[in-house]
């Protein structure tokens, strides 16, 4: 772009820093490729590289031992962690934009919290039906499942969106963690009315966890992200008028209305479906918008929205990747790993700009 | 040409209706600079969200040309009038260059890419807020007074037929409103847009509006030049009901005072004029002619300067010490 006549040559168009988000996606694709690499060949349990890249090109012997355990365990766990947390990353992105604060995320808002409850509440239920809970085990619990945390989430993100038309962002930001816990607390309630046998089943599922999660689970967890972070990043244009607050945005002509309830829907079904597969993951989804806005310098959402898609995914791995490495004495846990790389992000934004809005 | 024909702008909820502007008619010219004064709770806003289209109107039209701004598509409503509200913009990473194209929203594709004819935009909208050399500066890091720029400027890119401007001032200091008010009239005749500015400052609507929109609290639109204003005492109604007093010599607004004493000034020039301000300022009227019991004050013009008699006192040596002495 060449500067008109007669004025300061601007060497801060929108092109002259147009390089560094361009390698900042990059860098980050690379990196979540190393990190998806790495989950499927460290784990527990040593399988040879070539062995894994063999069943990769679909040339293993099916009753290898370690093709069977990249194929049932690893690999479907690398996916879950990518698209999970891609989910966080993006989904947080598109809260803090829409709530226009910087510290909302579908966790620290008690929408994860929400999903929750939906799937303890589709448990129950299942269960007074005299059924067997079949979630983990077929596609028809799968949907299931994540209907009832879609609408659990669904629920949250509604009430949550009228709250915040009343009340001050860090009075919502209480609000929401006190909806966590009250949905925790819902939750286990709701899993004592279960018979023990099949309440057990869930008492993994209490802690934040990519593991477990099948290929059966995988085919109605995987259209949803993909569908959720699609529709999302069709929103890029609108999403940054929102930046200006909602009458700006009506004023520049972005349907305002419209462009909420699809971002909020949106967050419902990958947020909804990822907590009820993998439980509550905390902190992620307030920390890695941040670190993607300091690493891609801008608040563009055509670039931070896929990069915060992508170190979402990446963190998750790596997190993950940190809770089974070999040689550790206990097993570490997701949410132990989440608060401590994402707790200081929180901390540092809040001493940082306190009123960003 | 903005038409505004038999515009009535309030709300209605259910069947009841709450009008805050009754029925008006009036023009704009492009390139005219319009001023929307009057006190707080008249329905300056109102009236703006109405004429830009975001609010229905109770009845009437508004006519950007030929086109009804009420019956256009948001998207084509937006591409020809934009607004700066009075809610702050908080996004402190966007660079006030991105600022000012997301005013191009209404105008680009799916995923806002900007051709080149948009990038020309943007920089001749910069160039005429004057806030080119801010451009490169994440809005973060900015003064309040660049910000607005930003947003003149953001508002521009978007539109050159209509500018809406809910008291785009208010947040600056004096110098940089006058500095704002200067930019705004040189831009309208420039680019040749329509602006209406609501503001507060009385005294920098009488000298820079092309147009005054006078809005009293519960009464009619007076549209007219603001010298027109003034001299029909329009201008003086329009306030008086806020217990400040106009005065049609000065062009000046005054706070009534009940004590209201009379002085004798005698003396001439500058120093006369800013003597007889001080004495306004301090509670008294100031007279020409001698009285029994009216206090006298003369400026002379001494060989060491000026000094100010108390009626047959010594000579005084400043404004302050001449004021002290009065009771």
């Amino acid at each position: 772009m060449t500067a008109p006549s007669g004025v300061l040559p601007i060497t801060a168009s929108p092109s002259g820093t147009a390089r560094r988000p361009q390698v900042v996606l990059l860098l980050l694709v690379a990196l979540l490729v190393m990190a998806f690499a790495a989950e499927l060949l460290m784990g527990t349990v040593a399988i040879a590289p070539a062995d894994v890249l063999a069943l990769l090109m679909g040339r293993a012997d099916a009753d290898d031992t370690g093709a069977l355990i990249v194929r049932t365990v690893r690999l479907p766990r690398a996916l879950t962690a990518a698209l999970g947390g891609a989910t966080l990353g993006g989904s947080g992105l598109l809260l803090q934009t829409l709530f226009r604060n910087r510290l909302a995320g579908p966790w620290i808002l008690g929408v994860t919290g929400g999903a929750r409850v939906g799937v303890a509440v589709w448990i129950v239920l299942v269960s007074l039906a005299g059924s067997f809970v079949p979630a983990r085990l077929g596609i028809g619990g799968s949907i299931g499942v994540a209907l009832a945390a879609g609408c659990g989430a669904a629920a949250t993100l509604a009430f949550m969106a009228i709250a915040a038309r009343r009340i001050g962002s860090v009075s919502l930001l209480i609000l929401g963690l006190m909806l966590t816990f009250l949905a925790g607390g819902l939750t286990s309630v709701l899993l004592h009315l279960v018979p023990e046998d099949q309440g057990r089943v869930w008492e993994a599922w209490n802690d934040g966890n990519f593991g477990g999660v099948t290929w059966a689970n995988l085919r109605i967890l995987a259209p949803l992200v993909l569908l959720g972070l699609g529709s999302a990043l069709l929103l890029v244009k609108p999403l940054d008028a929102f930046q200006l607050g909602e009458r700006y945005a009506e004023s520049m002509g972005v349907p305002v209305r419209r462009v909420r309830q699809i971002a909020l829907c949106a967050v419902s079904a990958m947020a909804g479906a990822v907590t009820a597969f993998c439980g509550v993951v905390a902190f992620l989804d307030v920390a890695v918008p941040q670190l993607a806005r300091g690493l891609c310098r801008t608040s563009e959402h055509r670039v931070l929205l896929p990069a915060a898609m992508l170190l979402g995914a990446a963190m998750a791995l790596c997190a993950d990747l940190l809770t089974h490495l070999p040689g550790g004495n206990r097993i570490l846990h997701l949410n132990a790993i989440a608060a401590v790389i994402g707790a200081p992000v929180v901390i540092w934004i809040v001493f940082r700009r306190p009123d960003d809005g | 040409m903005l038409r505004v024909d038999a515009l009535v702008a309030g709300y209605r909820s259910g069947a009841t209706q709450r009008i805050v502007v009754p029925a008006l008619s009036t023009t704009v010219r492009p390139g005219h600079l319009v001023c929307l004064l009057g006190p707080n709770g008249a329905g300056k806003s109102t009236l703006m969200h109405t004429i830009g289209g975001s609010l229905a109107p109770l009845a009437g039209r508004v006519w950007l040309g030929d086109r009804d701004l009420h019956a256009l598509a948001p998207r084509a409503r937006a591409q020809s009038v934009a607004i700066v509200t009075t809610e702050r913009v908080t996004a402190p990473l966007l660079t006030g260059w991105q600022l000012v194209a997301l005013g191009r929203q209404p105008h680009t594709g799916w995923f806002g890419t900007l051709t080149d004819e948009d990038r020309a935009r943007v920089d001749h909208a910069l160039r005429l807020a004057a806030a080119t050399d801010v451009a490169p500066r994440p809005i973060g890091d900015l003064s309040d007074g660049e910000r607005q720029r930003l947003l003149l400027a953001r508002a521009l890119a978007q539109s050159d037929q209509l500018l809406l401007l809910d008291e785009l001032t208010a947040f600056l200091d004096l110098p940089r409103r006058v500095d704002v008010m200067r930019v705004l009239r040189q831009l309208a005749r420039e680019s040749g847009c329509a602006v209406v500015l609501s503001t507060h400052d009385l005294d920098l609507a009488l000298r820079t509006a092309d147009r005054l929109w006078l809005l009293p609290r519960g009464g009619p639109l007076q549209v007219g030049a603001p010298e027109d204003l003034v001299l029909s005492g329009a201008f003086r109604d329009a306030f008086a009901a806020d217990g400040i007093e106009f005065d049609a010599h000065d062009g000046a607004f005054r706070l009534p005072d009940a004590r209201v004493r009379a002085v004798s000034l005698e003396g001439e020039g500058l120093a006369l004029r800013w003597t007889a301000r001080a004495l306004e300022r301090a509670g008294f009227r100031v007279q020409s002619q001698r009285g029994d019991q009216v206090r006298r004050v003369r400026v002379v013009a001494a060989r060491e300067g000026t000094r100010w008699q108390l009626d047959d006192g010594a000579p005084l040596a400043s404004i302050a010490e001449l004021i002290d002495g009065l009771p």
